[in-house]
């Protein structure tokens, strides 16, 4: 039941076969003991080298179709390698190990029921997280998107309550709903006229006539509601009931960017750039997507100024940085694909540190209104400096990872003579800094209102700290290595820059 | 066609067995007996009717088909057949603790004496090849069904089992007609040759009008939009052993029927003066799936959300036979084996019996149904079973919703794939809002039956929980779990058996 094209394939299913033990293990561990979690963060690492290890893996890729087997004639669950899947791997499930190792302290601090419980879905998200970035075709990739739904659910319901249920049967409403009821369509349709549902590097679906294929493109858009784009974007806010690491792990980094993924997928593997450039011009109309991906930049970005509530003003912060990805991919060139690729990692970076830095002052505080937060940074000044540097690289100030992308961004809209992206981009960015600025000055210039205080402020456990700190210097240095190098930071198709590590 | 003999001969040495009171377990015993001996006999025929295209022809006492009765089976009919005996042993051994809830204990022998019946009715309709035994085979079974509905220990049972009564006779008063009318005209019954002389008398009045007659019975038969009234009482009030059966074959048994009178009888060619019965079709199906999607949303016990879902998948079914084309049946023949398997799954899941109490006048039910469900699998049973059923649940759920990687993915993508080979959009849209609403209501039954805190005032305890593990109720679980799952990674099996039955109505065989 398992085809491999070359023995070297194999390679490509260590990170899942090590998924797969951690999840076992996580599943028949006797007790909610610390040793179990820590063994779970062991393997995480060791998932982490053994993607890393895939740099030198050959391009013109041998492919894996594992397990499964053919689950109709002729399609199958095939994983392959490609850079941007190994760049995509690769700064997520670092990114899952911090927030791992995060958690830990969290779960402790906070006497979170089921610590087991919490890492075993975590691990199966990540999981499902790299079946995505690895999908060799729609199928495969629809299979792993649609388990990464299902996976999250029961992390944003933990807290229980009303409140979480009802977010949470909002979230898979959304989520499953939107692709069965587009994707399934679309994928049914993809392969009835082109035969086949692969990726290919040129784009697959030359033959099918513009309209017929605008069609397809629009279902395979509104289905990917994980791109949180405006029908869908209610989606992200609700989610936030959930604890902070998931917060910051899934709701910032996994769930979304899977989302972005997707659509760059869609856009360079199954279309190809000529393809839709032609399309564009035979059919204007179908730059809604454009203009859909406009609007939310900006609504979002003003939704973000009136809220009170820090992670929800942050998830409509993200849902402005997807906006500016969504924008980017639909430029449809290259040079678009690029810029809203490395804006998805670079927006990973910062949004992941201001989670992680918002559950250390939540630690401090108990609370998650911004008027609570007085002059919080004087008290635990590492972290909040986290948070500022983080809201930099938030807003585009150089030399934080953020500028760097949002250059690449406007450089390609600018090409594509796209002017609309470049003003939104601007709103977007002035609201940024508008609802940012005013809490690092909240932070760090109001005097502290110690009877808002928990009496346990500031026993912060220094991991949690330690983390929050390790991505904010991950932020700034890539962001400086980035401005220093400016040119190898293509993380294009041929795979030169970091990914070849020249 | 021994197989159909074997349980009728069973149930009467039930109705015998009920005057040897020393052993209230025998009956049971011979009923389960009898599944594992027809299950047998039927999986061991899959294989060379599946690999090597083999077609079985028996006449009934040596007469040849003209006069006599002949039975056929190909591979149209043989996995239906063999998953008859198969899901009835799984309802056998998933009833019997519930049925001494529901039932006083002395009647257990018939109740199990008219289930055999009911499911002897059922394999003859699925293989007989002659026109008027499968009426007779029709009225066997749906006599008996009326029975079984009728023991469900609460009042509403006997109403929901009087309109199944009247429902059914119009339906197979219906089917007698058009039987009839279709004698007339051809003089043979046997489906062979009166298929063959029916292509020149296609433009006959009387013929259409026979043909609608049938269309018009199996309808009522698998309740398709306004017939579907009688379904919902009986899926509420049968026992619960009754209702996994019904849920599992009853419904598909008309199906194929349908199948086979009109693919292979009527060749798709029946209409009605110049309106192919495709188009008739195509209209109940839509009207069936958007009404059962929104009755399931608006209704409140758990079974009768089931029961609706199982309205929406016949709708599907429908759907994909009124296209008349290879993929079209295709599909509606992965849809019918998936449902086959989920829909009881579901049942079994979710269900609990109500409990009851001895008084003077009989069993009294003491509890609600709807109340009794709420929190039920995250309360009930052992640790073991309590996590089966969670499990069980989750996967026929998804199965009927049609999520990657269960058998219900790859029958309602087959669904898609043929409403856009025959480019019928607005219908790929219905489907697509259905699976939404799918999503809904599977959601709601998710809610309910896992919700942590059991309402107070449910009538059931502490006590209930203790008490030692049923392991029938487990086995019968994973007999029907275990095909469900390795079907939806593994759908090769049936992939075989859709393709082939497909092509049996299409492409050879034809007369």
């Amino acid at each position: 039941m398992m085809g491999v094209s070359s023995s070297l394939a194999l390679i490509l299913i260590i990170p899942f076969a090590l998924i797969l033990i951690s999840v076992l293990m996580l599943w028949v561990a006797p007790s909610d003991r610390p040793l179990w979690l820590w063994l779970a963060v062991m393997l995480a690492g060791c998932t982490v080298l053994s993607i890393a290890g895939l740099v030198d893996f050959p391009l013109q890729s041998p492919k894996v179709s594992v397990g499964l087997g053919a689950l109709f004639e002729g399609m199958s669950l095939t994983l392959s390698f490609h850079p941007i899947a190994y760049v995509f791997a690769l700064v997520v499930s670092l990114l899952w190990v911090v927030t791992l190792l995060y958690s830990i302290a969290y779960m402790k601090r906070y006497a979170v029921p089921h610590p087991r419980r919490f890492f075993l879905w975590m691990t199966c998200s990540i999981g499902a997280t790299l079946g995505v970035a690895f999908a060799d075709n729609l199928l495969t990739l629809f299979v792993c998107y649609e388990a990464l739904s299902f996976f999250t659910y029961p992390l944003v319901v933990y807290l229980g309550g009303d409140q979480a249920k009802r977010a949470g049967r909002f979230y898979l409403f959304c989520l499953v709903g939107a692709s069965l009821a587009c994707w399934v369509p679309a994928l049914v349709m993809v392969r009835h006229y082109q035969g086949d549902l692969l990726f290919q590097s040129q784009g697959s679906l030359r033959a099918v006539p513009y309209e017929m294929g605008a069609w397809i493109l629009g279902l395979l858009m509104i289905g990917t509601a994980k791109t949180a784009m405006i029908p869908w974007h209610g989606w992200l806010p609700r989610a936030m009931v959930a604890h902070t690491p998931v917060s910051a792990l899934l709701h910032a980094v996994a769930v979304v960017k899977v989302g972005i993924l997707t659509v760059v997928k869609i856009v360079a593997f199954i279309y190809g750039f000529d393809y839709l450039q032609r399309m564009t011009e035979a059919i204007p109309w179908v730059s809604w997507i454009s203009w859909l991906a406009v609007a939310t930049t900006v609504t979002a970005g003003v939704a973000a100024l009136f809220q009170h509530h820090i992670k929800q003003l942050l998830a409509y912060s993200t849902i402005s940085q997807l906006g500016y990805c969504m924008m980017a991919a639909t430029l449809w060139t290259q040079s678009g694909v690029e810029a809203s690729l490395l804006h998805m990692l670079a927006h990973a970076l910062g949004k992941i540190t201001l989670f992680l830095s918002v559950g250390v002052i939540y630690a401090a505080v108990g609370s998650y209104q911004l008027s609570k937060m007085d002059g919080m940074g004087r008290l635990m000044p590492w972290s909040m400096g986290a948070f500022a540097i983080a809201a930099g690289s938030m807003i585009g100030i150089p030399p934080m990872v953020g500028a760097l992308s949002k250059w690449y961004i406007i450089t390609a809209a600018l090409e594509a003579q796209r002017y609309e992206i470049v003003i939104a981009l601007l709103i977007s960015g002035l609201c940024s800094a508008a609802y940012f600025l005013p809490l690092i000055y909240r932070f760090f210039w109001k005097t502290p209102t110690s009877a808002g205080l928990a009496p346990s402020a500031v026993e912060v456990p220094m991991l949690m700290t330690g983390c929050v700190i390790a991505m904010a210097i991950a932020t700034l240095v890539v962001g400086c290595w980035g401005m220093v190098g400016v040119g190898g930071m293509d993380m294009g198709w041929d795979a030169n820059g970091i990914i070849r590590g020249q | 066609m021994i197989q159909v003999l074997l349980p009728m001969l069973a149930a009467t040495c039930c109705v015998l067995v009920t005057y040897a009171r020393f052993l209230p377990w025998f009956a049971w015993a011979i009923a389960c007996v009898v599944c594992v001996v027809d299950s047998i006999m039927g999986v061991c025929l899959l294989i060379p009717i599946y690999q090597d295209k083999m077609v079985l022809d028996e006449t009934i006492g040596g007469w040849l088909p003209p006069i006599g009765i002949s039975y056929h089976l190909d591979a149209l009919n043989a996995w239906l057949f063999c998953a008859i005996p198969l899901m009835g042993l799984g309802c056998l051994l998933y009833g019997k603790t519930y049925l001494h809830q529901e039932i006083a204990i002395h009647k257990h022998p018939m109740a199990y004496a008219v289930f055999l019946l009911c499911m002897a009715g059922l394999m003859g309709m699925v293989v007989t090849y002659d026109l008027f035994n499968m009426y007779v085979f029709l009225e066997i079974s749906s006599i008996a069904s009326y029975g079984l509905v009728a023991m469900g220990h609460r009042r509403e049972a006997n109403m929901a089992a009087f309109r199944y009564v009247m429902m059914g006779s119009i339906g197979a008063l219906c089917v007698l007609l058009g039987i009839g009318l279709l004698y007339a005209n051809t003089g043979t019954l046997h489906m062979q040759d009166s298929s063959a002389s029916l292509v020149r008398l296609m433009h006959r009045s009387s013929v259409q009008m026979g043909g609608m007659l049938l269309l018009l019975g199996l309808c009522i038969k698998m309740a398709l939009f306004p017939f579907y009234g009688w379904l919902i009482g009986c899926y509420r009030h049968a026992p619960v052993m009754v209702t996994c059966f019904f849920s599992s074959v009853s419904g598909m048994v008309a199906a194929y029927c349908a199948m086979r009178l009109l693919g292979y009888v009527f060749q798709g060619k029946l209409q009605l003066g110049a309106l192919p019965i495709g188009v008739f079709l195509e209209i109940l199906a839509v009207l069936t799936i958007l009404v059962g999607s929104f009755m399931a949303l608006y209704t409140k016990p758990i079974r009768s959300i089931v029961a609706y879902s199982s309205m929406v998948h016949m709708g599907y079914i429908m759907l994909g036979l009124s296209m008349h084309s290879v993929e079209g049946v295709y599909a509606s023949i992965m849809l019918m084996m998936m449902h086959v398997l989920a829909k009881p799954l579901v049942f079994m899941c979710v269900l609990f019996p109500e409990r009851c109490e001895q008084t003077p006048a009989g069993l009294e039910p003491i509890s609600d149904s709807d109340l009794d469900s709420v929190g039920a699998l995250a309360h009930r049973g052992e640790h073991l079973e309590r996590s089966l059923r969670k499990i069980a649940c989750l996967w026929a759920l998804g199965a009927m919703i049609g999520v990657p990687l269960t058998a219900g993915f790859i029958g309602k993508w087959y669904l898609l794939d043929a409403l856009m080979v025959s480019s019928r959009w607005e219908v790929v849209g219905v489907v697509a809002v259905s699976s939404v609403m799918g999503l809904i209501y599977s959601g709601r039954i998710v809610a309910r039956g896992f919700s942590l805190a059991p309402p107070s005032h449910a009538p059931y305890a502490r006590k209930q929980r203790a008490g030692p593990m049923d392991w029938r109720i487990i086995l019968s679980i994973l007999l029907v779990m275990v095909p469900l799952g390795v079907l939806g990674i593994w759908p090769q099996p049936m992939s075989t058996i859709g393709r082939s039955a497909s092509e049996t109505l299409f492409l050879d065989g034809r007369p």
